[in-house]
């Protein structure tokens, strides 16, 4: 589905006093892979609820594909179309897996969109397939490690085949084994023209998968938007916005100031 | 980069058509009642929690007292109020807390708001009384009016006190120092959990694709609250064994020991004295 699948204009967000996003405006295109980078507490998390339509915005204005999504339009008709086309999923899985088995979970979504039920047992069959976690269906979610949950918790969203998949801080508690699939599944998701849209500050993924990065700094605005080679090169840009940091350490007589993160250098002496 | 193999026929099927609302298929939220109430339910105790750490952390008369002085002082005022056998009395203490949130800037709709449901709780319980004959109105009015003066001064000190001065407070005063501790830790966990009882409603709210899909399922409905109460038992369960073993690797034996905190000033004397002396006429009167 081609066009403009988000527009947001002028969007804030408070929880009674607190602001926790400041007059966001953005676009973002089908096929994109956007990141939303910030601190801890940035509002990148909100602003993820928001695009869900989970969270309404306290001002401003969201649409996707030209539809204003609002509590009201959500509940006059949206809906079912909204939630088919926009898949999220959670930084933490316990949260998003309710159901006694991974089959049962992976097939609730599918049975919500009345799909019959050999053809919804198809799809979580494909899926655990495609995932590689077949071997799982019939366990209790909670019985699995953090990787496994965190699968069933993607193959549980990615069985509507949402056009559109929101992550939040998709790489947190992986081991380096899971991150690699993850990475190889947004690859695939990529190739598929889906849009992606996740908060991380897992700059590797950053580099490694969006085509486009939003900084949220401190202040709960948006610092910057383009390009990621663009804001990844923007050092002072992540300094500020509390996404690296700086380290000053000593070899011999050689002083070494380097930022933390994937790119980091030695290269930057005193 | 790598890619994911074996992808199914119908994943890479693209829609062709965008959401509108001229043609939309489904009607109402999706959102089940109790779904939706749990949601505003956490949100509103989530602000406020904030109108009260907004309101203590402005400056005035109750906020500028120790919070050791500020909990005994509102106490002995509310014991006063719940002994009180004189209507004058009750009417005194109830001008004292109007004073005290106007002097400590706390907006009145929000007192009111807080009052507010122990108000119209008691009037319920007690409607009855207003039947009976002349003397069974003034007790119902009475009543009321009791239950009020101490919801409100209650409301007053969690309006006007952070939580970490409340606990600070505690400490202070002949309250057993673990029951504070324990007090502390259930209060610091209790919103943690909160936080994930709120990401979970939202996980679900955000896979409900039509109301009419899980209506064809109450049981599904009921295994989901089934199995998010296992979820945060496990977790509760989990946390308090690992909060135990992170207390015990710091030295904790059994006996919680804590700074002593800031002393007493003059205004706390002051404050101090002025509450026993209404707690005194209440007994007096």
């Amino acid at each position: 589905m081609a066009g403009q699948v988000y527009k947001l204009e002028g969007v804030g967000y408070s929880y009674g006093t607190y602001s926790a996003l400041k007059n966001i405006s953005f676009t973002v295109n089908a096929g994109e892979s956007l990141a939303i980078l910030g601190a801890n507490g940035s509002g990148k998390s909100s602003l993820l609820k928001i695009l869900d339509g989970l969270q309404f915005a306290s001002v401003g204005r969201v649409e996707f594909f030209g539809e204003r999504i609002t509590e009201e339009t959500l509940k006059h008709g949206l809906l079912r179309c909204f939630r088919e086309r926009v898949g999220f999923v959670f930084p933490e899985p316990d949260v998003q897996l309710f159901c006694p088995t991974v089959f049962e979970e992976v097939a609730f979504g599918p049975l919500q969109l009345d799909i019959p039920a050999a053809e919804a047992r198809k799809r979580v069959a494909d899926l655990l397939e495609m995932l590689g976690i077949s071997a799982l269906k019939e366990r209790a979610p909670h019985t699995l490690s953090s990787g496994e949950k965190k699968k069933v918790a993607i193959a549980s969203v990615l069985a509507v085949n949402p056009d559109v998949l929101l992550l939040d801080e998709p790489t947190n508690g992986l081991d380096p084994r899971t991150q690699v699939w993850l990475f190889e599944l947004l690859g695939s998701l990529k190739a598929l023209k889906k849009t992606v849209i996740m908060a991380t500050h897992d700059l590797s993924l950053v580099q490694d998968f969006a085509d486009r990065a939003i900084v949220l700094d401190e202040s709960h605005t948006a610092a910057a938007d383009g390009s990621c080679a663009a804001i990844l090169r923007d050092k002072d840009l992540l300094l500020r916005a509390n996404i690296i940091h700086e380290h000053t350490h000593r070899h011999g007589d050689v002083i070494h100031i380097h930022s933390h993160g994937p790119f980091a250098t030695h290269d930057e002496h005193e | 980069m790598a890619q994911i193999t074996g992808i199914p026929p119908w994943f890479k099927e693209a829609r062709d058509k965008p959401c509108s609302t001229r043609d939309a298929r489904g009607k109402g939220d999706g959102t089940e009642p109790f779904l939706a109430k749990t949601l505003s339910n956490i949100a509103s105790a989530a602000a406020r929690l904030l109108d009260s750490e907004e309101c203590a952390g402005r400056p005035g008369l109750l906020q500028g007292l120790n919070p050791a002085s500020r909990i005994a002082g509102i106490c002995s005022v509310i014991m006063g109020a719940a002994i009180t056998k004189n209507p004058a009395m009750l009417g005194g203490i109830i001008l004292l807390t109007a004073v005290l949130a106007f002097a400590s800037r706390v907006p009145p709709a929000v007192l009111v708001k807080r009052v507010m449901p122990a108000f119209a709780f008691t009037a319920v319980i007690i409607a009855p009384v207003f039947f009976m004959a002349n003397a069974g109105f003034k007790a119902g009015v009475f009543i009321i009016a009791r239950v009020t003066a101490m919801t409100a001064l209650t409301a007053l000190l969690a309006l006007t006190t952070r939580q970490t001065d409340l606990f600070r407070g505690l400490r202070r005063l002949p309250v057993p120092q673990f029951f504070v501790t324990a007090l502390f830790m259930t209060f610091r966990y209790i919103f943690i959990l909160l936080k994930m009882a709120e990401d979970a409603a939202f996980a679900k709210k955000s896979r409900l694709i039509s109301r009419a899909g899980l209506r064809q399922s109450q049981s599904q409905n009921q295994r989901w609250f089934a199995s998010r109460v296992a979820l945060f038992l496990k977790k509760s369960l989990d946390m308090a064994e690992d909060v135990m073993g992170a207390m015990a690797s710091r030295g904790f034996t059994g006996q919680v020991k804590t700074f002593d905190g800031e002393g007493l000033r003059q205004r706390d004397y002051i404050w101090l004295f002025a509450a026993f002396f209404v707690f005194f006429l209440s007994v007096g009167f």
